[in-house]
């Protein structure tokens, strides 16, 4: 496949951290298996394993198959995949290696979230979202030192790989396209839903609301497209009560 | 965007239909009451969103000529039906009016009402208690039993502590007493012989009840019930906290601060904040003071070591809304800076005048602890002064 990835155990080039060194290890033991997936031809997703890529361990690895409800396949490179909490648990259970069905998601809104997960993927670190959320860890803190306790203490550029302005054009869908789109975000991470900054299902909701804000019901229908369940009772009650809502 | 290469299986799912919890999601994302109120009038699906617990949305602008600001939008609106003016108090969501026959609370959006008895039905403790004293070595001052048949009484502040407990301090400028009672009874209760004080402000904080005045001391309000009637009244005032004030002096250039003390509850802490206004004594003798700028000072309760300590800050999520009702808002969520206090001119006291003729929302940033970081809180909002409107206060609507 490529010259890095060495089956006889050696040390890949780009070695950035002891973790992915224990993983380059492990995955060079299942090389062979690997090596056979590879020589298979296949269609590659938008961004395949390429040297240039700074997760080596995750190139031994063949993309996991996504089967969507109109039964085409989407394909997920593994470092993509980590940013769907549901899809990592299936990885670090060695249950991904076979086609996993996502029922209810058309294939075309499937490829829309796999691009995003394959263009953030890279940049994704799990761990730095946990400590996020939970700044405290119980004690013994773990020492082991991960690519974030690397980070430089002075000034970091927020947005090192131009993630905001691929993000802004991208999450200008149609509505029902981005109704969609987050509805399958937010499957895939299923237990993570107060995750990452600008994660899909942020981007999504802040867009949703921002398109909300100051806007009187009836133009919220319209932009929306959703019918007035209200029956005629219910909506002259509504109005009595929030008359104030409703007027110029 | 790819092209649609087969059709859907399923019709694409209506926005109506989006599930709860991404619908609060979004809503967690509008902190203006008005945009959640239209969120809910959008479809039932939507309205029963809406109704799940929420982070508080920000608090409304009450404005005693019957309009209200929903900030951070600057339009007015008005209340609904028949408008609700000249409220004299606001406590939590509740508008309330005194009239002869009694006293309402009224939540101006849902409707709902709460009856107490009006003013003039107040028992006094001990049944007996007589204005004129005839012990001549008693210190005078002014108890109930002197400023009760006044035509100049009213609420400067009330708090509904729990369904069956309403305190409120009842007096005038700065002669007031503690009163309470039980929404639906016959009659406030008093101590008819306690002294009263220039009480400043109070809260329900962890069960029980607190109040301050002027001299700074947390005062704790032990409360039993009437044997006859059930009705709640106060057992014993107790001091918590030794406050250590200082009071206004005049100052070689003419500027004298008047005090103003406000409690609020801010993550499970209780604050006392103070409030100076530094005015500056006009020229012609009689004339009466302006007023100025205003600093803030907050400080946090010490129950164990009975004493007031001071805090710099309040934490980056909170900023506090201070008036006739004040609350401390989370706005974390809100992308909004916190650690800020957002206050009103709201004196019914007479001390002193403005310049500007205009009024408006300040906010004073605690980090910076200079005279110069009050700015304008909501530039769009404003109001004239004069004509009761001074009576502009923060209302927390409930969440229906």
């Amino acid at each position: 496949m490529d010259s890095t990835a060495d089956p006889k155990g050696k040390r890949p080039l780009y070695q950035e951290d002891g973790l992915a060194y224990a993983r380059a290890a492990a995955a060079a033991a299942s090389a062979t298996a690997a090596d056979e997936a590879e020589a298979k031809p296949k269609p590659k997703p938008s961004s395949s394993s390429e040297e240039a890529k700074p997760e080596p361990e995750a190139e031994e690895m063949p993309p996991l198959v996504l089967v969507a409800e109109d039964g085409v396949e989407v394909r997920i490179s593994r470092p993509a995949a980590r940013m769907s909490h549901m899809l990592r648990l299936l990885m670090e259970d060695s249950c991904a290696d076979g086609p996993i069905p996502a029922p209810n998601v058309h294939s075309d809104i499937l490829d829309l979230v796999v691009q995003y997960c394959e263009k953030h993927g890279p940049y994704y670190d799990p761990e730095a979202s946990e400590r996020a959320r939970n700044p405290f860890p119980p004690f013994p803190v773990e020492l082991t030192p991960t690519v974030s306790s690397i980070k430089p203490v002075t000034y970091v550029d927020p947005d090192p790989h131009g993630l905001k302005d691929w993000d802004k054009d991208f999450i200008s869908l149609d509505n029902s396209t981005l109704f969609e789109v987050i509805l399958v975000k937010r499957i895939l991470n299923l237990l993570d839903l107060s995750s990452t900054p600008q994660d899909l299902l942020d981007l999504g909701t802040t867009m949703v609301a921002d398109m909300m804000r100051g806007k009187k019901p009836e133009e919220i229908r319209e932009i929306f497209e959703i019918e007035n369940d209200y029956t005629p009772e219910q909506e002259a009650e509504l109005r009595k009560e929030n008359a104030w809502a409703f007027e110029d | 965007m790819a092209p649609e290469t087969q059709p859907h299986l399923q019709p694409p799912p209506s926005w109506s239909a989006i599930p709860q919890d991404l619908a609060v999601l979004v809503l967690r994302l509008l902190p203006a009451y008005v945009d959640r109120a239209r969120f809910a009038a959008v479809c039932p699906q939507w309205r029963a969103a809406a109704r799940l617990p929420l982070p508080p949305p920000l608090p409304l602008l009450a404005l005693p000529n019957g309009t209200f600001y929903s900030p951070p939008y600057t339009k007015p609106f008005r209340f609904p039906g028949c408008g609700f003016a000249g409220y004299q108090s606001v406590c939590g969501n509740w508008l309330v009016f005194p009239r002869d026959n009694g006293c309402f609370l009224v939540d101006p959006f849902s409707r709902a009402t709460v009856t107490l008895p009006a003013l003039s039905c107040v028992r006094l403790r001990p049944p007996n208690a007589v204005a004129e004293r005839t012990d001549s070595d008693k210190p005078v001052y002014a108890t109930w039993m002197q400023i009760r048949e006044s035509n100049r009484l009213h609420i400067s502040k009330l708090i509904v502590c729990s369904p069956n407990l309403v305190a409120a301090f009842v007096g005038f400028r700065d002669t007031t007493q503690i009163l309470m009672c039980q929404p639906g009874a016959l009659s406030w209760s008093v101590r008819a012989y306690d002294r009263c004080k220039r009480f400043e402000d109070m809260a329900f904080y962890q069960g029980k009840l607190y109040a301050i005045a002027d001299d700074e001391n947390l005062l704790v309000v032990n409360i039993s019930e009437d044997h006859n009637t059930g009705d709640p009244q106060i057992s014993k005032i107790g001091r918590v906290i030794k406050g250590d004030p200082w009071y206004p002096v005049a100052y070689e250039d003419d500027t004298t601060p008047c005090k103003k003390l406000y409690l609020v509850e801010s993550c499970g802490a209780l604050l006392m904040v103070r409030r100076a206004i530094w005015c500056r004594i006009p020229g012609e003798s009689g004339s009466k003071l302006v007023a100025g700028q205003s600093v803030f000072e907050v400080f946090k309760a010490d129950f164990e070591h009975s004493r007031w300590d001071k805090v710099t800050t309040v934490g980056d999520d909170q900023v506090l809304f201070l008036g006739r009702c004040s609350r401390a808002v989370s706005v974390s969520q809100y992308d909004f800076p916190g650690d800020k206090i957002l206050f009103l001119d709201d004196d019914e006291l007479d001390d002193y005048d403005y310049e500007d003729e205009n009024s408006c929302v300040s906010t004073y940033h605690l980090r910076f602890h200079c005279v110069t970081c009050v700015t304008s809180g909501y530039p769009g909002i404003y109001w004239k002064r004069g004509g009761g409107m001074h009576l502009a206060a923060w209302l927390f609507p409930q969440d229906r």
